[in-house]
């Protein structure tokens, strides 16, 4: 999985504009399935070449797309404004690098005399390393969006870089695909995968797929906030896929929360469970949830620090416990 | 049928949130000589059909208009209200406006000035502690011919402004109406069924458009929207948002929706290759029936472009004349090369 990341990490993706990540994806996971398409707003579906409509398929859902930087304005001074794209922190972007799919390269930078406290984004701009709008031309427009920068790194038994928020999902999903390609059963239930778009913002995409689909379960897999940063949770790295029981968006039903729960138990994967604060939190599941006549929808979390930042951190034995996790979802007898 | 005559008359008709049916019928009577079929909805959204040929587009254009509803009575026959739609607290004291169908002239009571202490002038009233006088005696008297539930329009009536503007109230979104109603009489594709959806409820989360999304299943969907220009001295881009005169803003992004990269760039394109003034809206902020519409059934491509209008959610608006036709040819541009198969959603 880690060469999967680390591949993934590299692919521009910000939400809105994932069709490298998607054709990335296809690439990775077209071996292990019969069929691979796009639908109309850009979500990658991969799994059986047909299925019976009565067959109400698994629906394994990860989204494809990081945050990013939309240009709103190119100044007179060359300095690009912008507005954030999902979850990146505002605090975390000065001084990180970026880049846009024409191949820009920039610093985020902070106009002069901005207090730390009052860092926003409509104090900042990305630099690029110009002077005045007209050195900008061909460079970047308004339009444009960059997205954080660098180098997947192992730093003990963690994985850090930039949109480990949602390529570790992406990379999970991969993996349980190549996983029971490897190991065929004709009476296993059928599995989509789909690779969702604008998740990063909202759950968009998700909701669409699950229409299409007909899902009869829909289980969303997305990075989740850990403790030990910044962040005040009961999560932590290193200790297992978080089933997410409740936030502001949605309530687990109780037969997710069995099904996986028994899964875990016969996997003998250690779980956390995840309640978060009134009013806080979205998930891909919900936006599975309320398809049609209704879907059983489940999160299943993997823990992160330093979300938003060009330096998320994920634990490997979190990600592979989560494969394992879903493995015995799919195939509850060993 | 005469774009300016349709605005003004559309600009001065009042249709709040869920109850559209004055504006409803102005675009029934104006359009049904010209379509193939018309109707309204389960939810009062007016749709109209030209063409059957087999690629579904759709434009959309919201009815509604921000306002007020009575919600109370003080015992000396002066209304309390809320709002129906996002409006500032600034722009209500000493507003001229009409109340319910019989349009009552009232007025939004500003304390008079003798009476405020200085710190008192410098700070927003807020919407609550904002009365309307329609000269009622007493409470009685009030609710009687403005029971609760009853709509507060803004009383500005459309006129001309110099040059190419025009000024007049609800451009948000009469103006895009009155775009869709030209797109309408132009309309002549063989391999298109175009679809004018005229619709409801926008301004309280873009409700209409859910419902005629999902009943029509379009191939691609435009939004056409009035938005925010700030294009006035002190505020620079992008805070701007849009600029009047520089043709219709494509949205890149609001808080609903990522518009399909596909379809905006296609419109950009089609802007170029033709000579039509356009600009990117800058704010990323706020919604448009775009968001309501691509996320329908097994999803839609779509996108919102929208006329620049001064002081839009306010008793009074300005926009031009170019810009809405401008928009009007752009539409007409994406649906002929819909129609010529020179872009397939």
């Amino acid at each position: 999985m880690n060469e999967t990341l680390r591949r993934l990490t590299a692919v521009y993706g910000p939400s809105g504009r994932e069709s490298a990540v998607a054709a990335a994806v296809s690439e990775l996971i077209g071996p292990y399935v019969e069929a691979v398409r796009s639908d109309a707003l850009g979500n990658l579906i991969a799994g059986p070449a047909a299925i019976a409509p009565e067959a109400r398929p698994l629906m394994l859902s990860a989204h494809l797309d990081q945050g990013g930087l939309v240009v709103t304005e190119v100044g007179q001074d060359g300095r690009l404004r912008f507005s954030v794209i999902g979850g990146l922190s505002a605090v975390g972007l000065p001084s990180l690098r970026v880049a846009s799919a024409r191949g820009a390269n920039g610093v985020v930078g902070v106009d002069e005399g901005v207090d730390a406290k009052d860092l926003a984004p409509s104090k900042m701009f990305i630099d690029l390393g110009v002077a005045g709008r007209e050195a900008t031309a061909g460079l970047a427009d308004i339009g444009d969006v960059f997205c954080l920068t660098g180098e997947l790194a192992e730093v003990g038994e963690t994985l850090v870089g930039p949109a480990l928020d949602n390529r570790a999902g992406c990379a999970v999903l991969i993996e349980v695909a190549r996983r029971l390609a490897a190991e065929p059963h004709s009476d296993r239930q059928a599995v989509q995968f789909v690779f969702s778009v604008q998740g990063a913002v909202a759950p968009r995409g998700v909701r669409t797929a699950a229409y299409a689909l007909e899902p009869g379960w829909a289980l969303a897999v997305d990075v989740t906030a850990a403790g030990g940063s910044r962040n005040r949770s009961p999560v932590e790295l290193g200790k297992g896929p978080a089933i997410r029981v409740k936030d502001a968006s949605y309530v687990a039903p109780g037969p997710v929360r069995q099904r996986l729960e028994a899964a875990a138990r016969k996997a003998e994967v250690v779980t956390q469970t995840e309640v978060l604060p009134p009013g806080e939190g979205q998930n891909e599941a919900a936006g599975a949830e309320l398809a049609r006549a209704g879907v059983l929808a489940g999160m299943v979390g993997l823990p992160a620090r330093h979300l938003g930042t060009a330096s998320e951190m994920v634990h490997r034995s979190d990600l592979d416990a989560a494969v394992r996790l879903l493995l015995a979802v799919i195939d509850p007898v060993a | 049928m005469n774009p300016v005559h349709l605005l003004e008359e559309l600009s001065n008709a009042c249709g709040l949130p869920g109850d559209e049916g004055e504006v409803r019928a102005i675009l029934r009577r104006a359009l049904t000589p010209h379509v193939d079929e018309i109707f309204t909805d389960s939810i009062g959204n007016l749709i109209c059909r030209k063409g059957s040929g087999p690629v579904r587009l759709m434009l959309d254009a919201h009815m509604d208009e921000v306002g007020l509803v009575v919600a109370g009575y003080d015992a000396g026959g002066l209304l309390r209200f809320k709002e129906s739609g996002g409006i500032d607290a600034r722009v209500l004291p000493g507003r001229a406006v009409l109340v319910g169908r019989a349009k009552l002239p009232g007025v939004i009571g500003l304390e008079a000035v003798h009476l405020t202490d200085e710190d008192d002038r410098g700070r927003v009233v807020p919407a609550h502690r904002l009365r309307i006088d329609i000269g009622a005696r007493s409470r009685e008297e009030a609710e009687a011919v403005a029971p609760p539930g009853t709509p507060v329009y803004f009383a500005t009536r459309f006129s001309p402004a110099g040059g190419r503007l025009v000024r007049g109230k609800a451009f948000d979104d009469r103006i895009g109406c009155v775009a869709l109603a030209e797109a309408l009489l132009d309309a002549d594709y063989a391999n298109l069924t175009l679809l004018a959806a005229f619709t409801v409820q926008e301004e309280i989360g873009l409700r209409g458009a859910q419902v005629a999304a999902y009943n029509l299943e379009p191939h691609l969907a435009l939004a056409i929207d009035g938005t925010t220009a700030g294009d006035v001295p002190g505020i620079e881009p992008p805070q701007t948002c849009s600029h009047i005169g520089q043709g219709p803003a494509i949205s890149l992004m609001d808080g609903t929706i990522i518009t399909h990269e596909r379809v905006r760039d296609h419109l950009v394109a089609l802007a170029e290759r033709h000579g039509i003034p356009h600009q990117f809206r800058r704010l990323t902020t706020a919604g448009t029936d775009a968001g309501a519409i691509f996320l329908q059934r097994a999803g839609v491509p779509a996108c919102t472009f929208s006329v620049p209008c001064r002081y839009i959610h306010s008793p009074a608006s300005l926009a031009s004349l170019d810009d809405l036709e401008h928009t009007v040819r752009l539409i007409g541009l994406m649906a002929r090369s819909l129609d010529e198969g020179e872009f397939r959603p």
